[in-house]
């Protein structure tokens, strides 16, 4: 197992270096001079030549990549235009944002995607079985914007359950500790029994949560469904029922188990695309997050931070599936290094 | 007795701790763009000015609402003779936030700090708008900038007086004064905080800073000891909501109280909503397209008139702007001293613009691209539907315009480099016809139709060196028939400044030139 895990961990490096080589060229062909962008449409040619040099962006393309290698080797990502600030600090301030948000969308997909994927594949081709799938398929075309605006309307507008956006009502002056509001809220709960601040917590994040949740929720009952209905049909489910075991025993014992040793990998990947795709779930709702945060470097065409952001990002959707990869390992039986 | 003594102290002791540490009326204000740096020398953009406006003073300001000039950290100003020496006399007493005197050396530094290259402190900059406000120009007969420093010297003569340098007399900086990037900050607090203090501003202003979380809110406490009309609320705190639909529904709900204007479509829901009242008022901006007066068939200035005859802004600003624009003729604001009113814009004419053409010599027309605006501004709501608009209004007098966009960077890198026939462009300017007249229609390369015409260029560089109003603005007005006659660009709309606030917001008050000033604001 050890030397699993460290083979794992050594074909890590490989993996980054193809990601940083990918996102610097990428970079470098997109239209736009970031110099110009950095200084404004007011800014005089000459300012901008100044800015160039700075950057460094009037050497030659091989020079740049050698020098930008050297420095993300030594975990120095530079600072953003924009900002001015070190774009590992910028990236890192908005992490528990959405970690916070990923995580509670990735629970709630988790539990009603597995119960909607054993509903369905215990009821195949019902009406529950038919209508799960539907309503699974419609999850994962929708546009969260759209959805994100409509959940705003009606939930928020309209029936006055939540807020708009943003991760805390602003009026209550909280000072967070950790940055995640939610354990902050709770150890303002334990410590002075005061639960305003954990129940606006939970109002704020709901719609967010559920917006960002529609999709792996989708696939997440879908990979159940399928692998639960191939599960079914292997003979020691036949054998349990030949045992006379009852239906919630066969299922819920026999078959889940191993049915959901694929939907482990899905939620893996799931959560990952969710720490770095909640661009539009984030813009909408207002919520501080690493989504948002690229996507403006993105628009500002801020190079650093964008080059620094993509590879941090896809660092920790590596260890995440890395993650997911051992996990797998542990509770697969069959599979033993 | 004693012991009741000890009782009270204790209860009032306790008392004071449970009283939460926000107390008051708090105004939330709902922003569309994040703060990226709260030291107003360092910024250009309204995400950060418009917050740091609330913690610093400049040396001068706008009056309430308006554009005249009037005294804020100076209590007065005099212009020497030759208009090359300009001395604040400071007003006295004023504090800043951590409790240090504002005078004449916090004075000279705030401004030295930005001009001077060898100064301990300029190397936190960039001072992006310091370098591009004028302060760095010497202008030469021709209109073209040398960059150099209009800017000799600034120096203490005593406390309370500052003295102000230039190498050449320029009436058009004074308005420089009134600006956030020119506000006074703390040098101790310059001094303790080095880099940071763009994260930890400290002014003199309304408001003083309490705490910044990025991306998110930033909240600022009332200054109770503010020399000037006390802010009439006690927390302010700005948020971002980065959606216009979403901004608009928490003004609805009343998670803000006041929001920067959305778009034309959310405007017009929120107008319908009797808890919201939409404040109004014309601003410092405008919103005209181009002709690269150095291409075909632009070189020509009948083409250009015929264009101009040929494009019926009504209809645009019906189709696009809605309320946030109204028609415009010259190149500046209406509003503006110097503004001639005396010519008539041009009308909407098909019949003329296509005899025009012929006397030019393209009797059938021509193919041109147009460039669109890729993203919102307030001089331009929407530059794809301008576009459209424009592009079948041109078709009409034969005119073939094909519509191209890029985003916005490769956008104005290629407007600046003159690579297009027609672009859209627009100005949110300051209170001085020269921000308009001469920043952007003399050799610098703000001149996107790249026009030059030395009758012009003359007139608006002596209104430069002229400081008496009338003379100046007589100038101006002869400018504006030169331009108006060459016809280089085709002006579409004056923007309108909005304002949508909840119903218990009192007295909110938009300035013209979109400074953002919240201290007047009292909560019913």
């Amino acid at each position: 197992m050890l030397k699993y895990i460290s083979k794992r961990l050594l074909l890590l490096i490989p993996t980054l270096f193809g990601v940083v080589t990918i996102v610097f060229f990428m970079m470098s062909l997109a239209p736009g001079d970031p110099a110009r962008l950095a200084l404004g449409a007011h800014a005089t040619p000459e300012a901008v030549e100044v800015m160039r040099q700075e950057l460094g962006l009037d050497q030659p393309l091989h020079i740049q990549y050698i020098k930008y290698l050297k420095q993300v080797v030594q975990l120095d990502f530079g600072k953003s235009i924009k900002t001015g600030e070190p774009v590992l600090y910028e990236l890192l301030s908005r992490f528990p944002a959405t970690i916070e948000l990923s995580f509670i969308s990735i629970v709630i997909a988790t539990i009603l995607g597995i119960l909607a994927g054993i509903v369905s594949a215990t009821r195949q081709n019902s009406v529950v079985d038919f209508s799960a799938m539907f309503a699974a398929l419609v999850g994962v075309s929708m546009p969260v914007f759209w959805l994100a605006l409509l959940l705003i309307m009606v939930f928020s507008v309209g029936l006055n359950l939540f807020p708009t956006g943003g991760r805390m009502n602003i009026r209550l002056f909280f000072e967070p500790i950790t940055q995640f509001y939610l354990v902050d809220s709770l150890i303002y709960l334990v410590k002075e029994q005061d639960p305003t601040y954990l129940i606006s917590t939970l109002k704020h994040i709901t719609l967010p949560a559920i917006a960002l949740a529609t999709i792996p929720l989708a696939v997440i009952a879908r990979v159940t469904r399928s692998s639960m209905l191939e599960v079914v049909r292997q003979d020691y489910i036949r054998t349990a029922r030949a045992k006379g075991l009852s239906q919630r025993k066969v299922i819920y014992k026999h078959a889940l188990r191993n049915a959901l040793l694929p939907v482990v990998t899905i939620i893996g990947i799931e959560f990952g695309y969710n720490l770095a795709g909640a661009v539009l779930t984030e813009e909408i709702f207002s919520w501080p997050g690493i989504g948002r945060w690229l996507y403006a470097a993105v628009t500002a065409r801020d190079i650093p931070a964008v080059q620094g952001g993509v590879i941090l990002i896809a660092t920790v959707f590596v260890l995440v599936n890395l993650t997911v990869d051992i996990i797998y390992a542990f509770i697969n039986p069959k599979i033993r290094y | 007795m004693k012991r009741i003594c000890v009782f009270i102290i204790a209860a009032m002791a306790i008392a004071a701790f449970c009283v939460p540490a926000h107390a008051g009326k708090t105004l939330v204000y709902g922003k569309a763009q994040a703060a990226i740096a709260l030291d107003p020398g360092a910024v250009d953009e309204g995400g950060s000015s418009s917050v740091a406006s609330q913690i610093f003073d400049s040396l001068l300001a706008y009056e309430p609402g308006g554009t005249k000039i009037v005294p804020a950290l100076a209590e007065k100003w005099t212009v020497s003779e030759d208009g090359k020496e300009i001395t604040f006399f400071l007003r006295k007493g004023v504090k800043f936030h951590d409790g240090t005197k504002m005078d004449a050396d916090a004075v000279v530094f705030s401004l030295a700090r930005q001009h001077f290259e060898d100064h301990p402190f300029h190397k936190f900059g960039p001072w992006k708008y310091w370098n591009t406000s004028g302060f760095k120009d010497i202008f030469k007969k021709d209109g073209s900038l040398k960059k150099k420093g209009i800017i000799k010297d600034i120096v203490k003569v005593d406390d309370h007086t500052v003295k102000v340098l230039l190498n050449q007399a320029d009436a058009a900086i004074m308005v420089n004064f009134t600006l956030y990037f020119t506000s006074i900050v703390s040098p101790a607090a310059v001094k303790k905080y080095g880099a940071d203090f763009r994260k930890n501003p400290v002014g003199t202003g309304a408001f003083r800073f309490v705490k910044w979380v990025k991306d998110d809110h930033v909240m600022l406490k009332k200054n109770k000891d503010y020399w000037g009309e006390k802010a009439g609320i006690d927390n302010l705190i700005f948020k971002v909501y980065p959606d216009a639909t979403a901004r608009s529904m928490a003004l609805i709900k009343g998670e803000v109280d006041v929001i920067e204007p959305p778009d034309a479509d959310n405007l017009k829901e929120l107008a319908k909503n009797k808890d919201i009242k939409i404040l109004s008022k014309e601003g410092l901006t405008m919103g005209y397209v181009c002709m690269n007066v150095e291409r075909k068939p632009f070189d020509n200035k009948l083409v250009r008139q015929a264009v101009n005859y040929a494009v019926n802004k009504a209809e645009i600003i019906q189709a696009v702007y809605g309320k946030l624009g109204t028609p415009a003729s010259m190149p500046m604001p209406p509003s503006l001293w110097g503004f001639n009113k005396d010519i008539p814009a041009y009308e909407y004419d098909p019949e003329k613009a296509k005899s025009l053409l012929k006397e030019a010599g393209y009797p059938d027309g021509f193919e041109i691209e147009l460039f669109a605006l890729p993203v919102s501004r307030p001089y331009n709501p929407n530059g794809k539907k301008v576009g459209e608009i424009m592009q079948a209004q041109l078709k009409k007098v034969g005119i073939n315009a094909k519509i191209v966009s890029y985003d916005i960077g490769t956008y104005w890198d290629k407007v600046d480099a003159g690579e297009f026939d027609m672009c859209m462009t627009g100005w949110s300017g300051e209170p001085d016809p020269n921000d308009w007249l001469h920043r952007l229609f003399t050799s610098g390369y703000l001149n996107s139709a790249r026009w030059n015409n030395d009758a012009y260029t003359d007139l608006v560089n002596e209104a430069r060196t002229v400081s008496d109003i009338a003379k100046r603005s007589e100038l101006y007005k002869k400018a504006q028939e030169i331009i108006h006659e060459e016809a280089p660009v085709v002006m579409l709309a004056y923007g309108v400044l909005t304002a949508p606030v909840r119903s218990n917001v009192e007295n909110h008050i938009i300035y013209p030139s979109s400074k953002l000033v919240l201290r007047h604001i009292r909560l019913k």
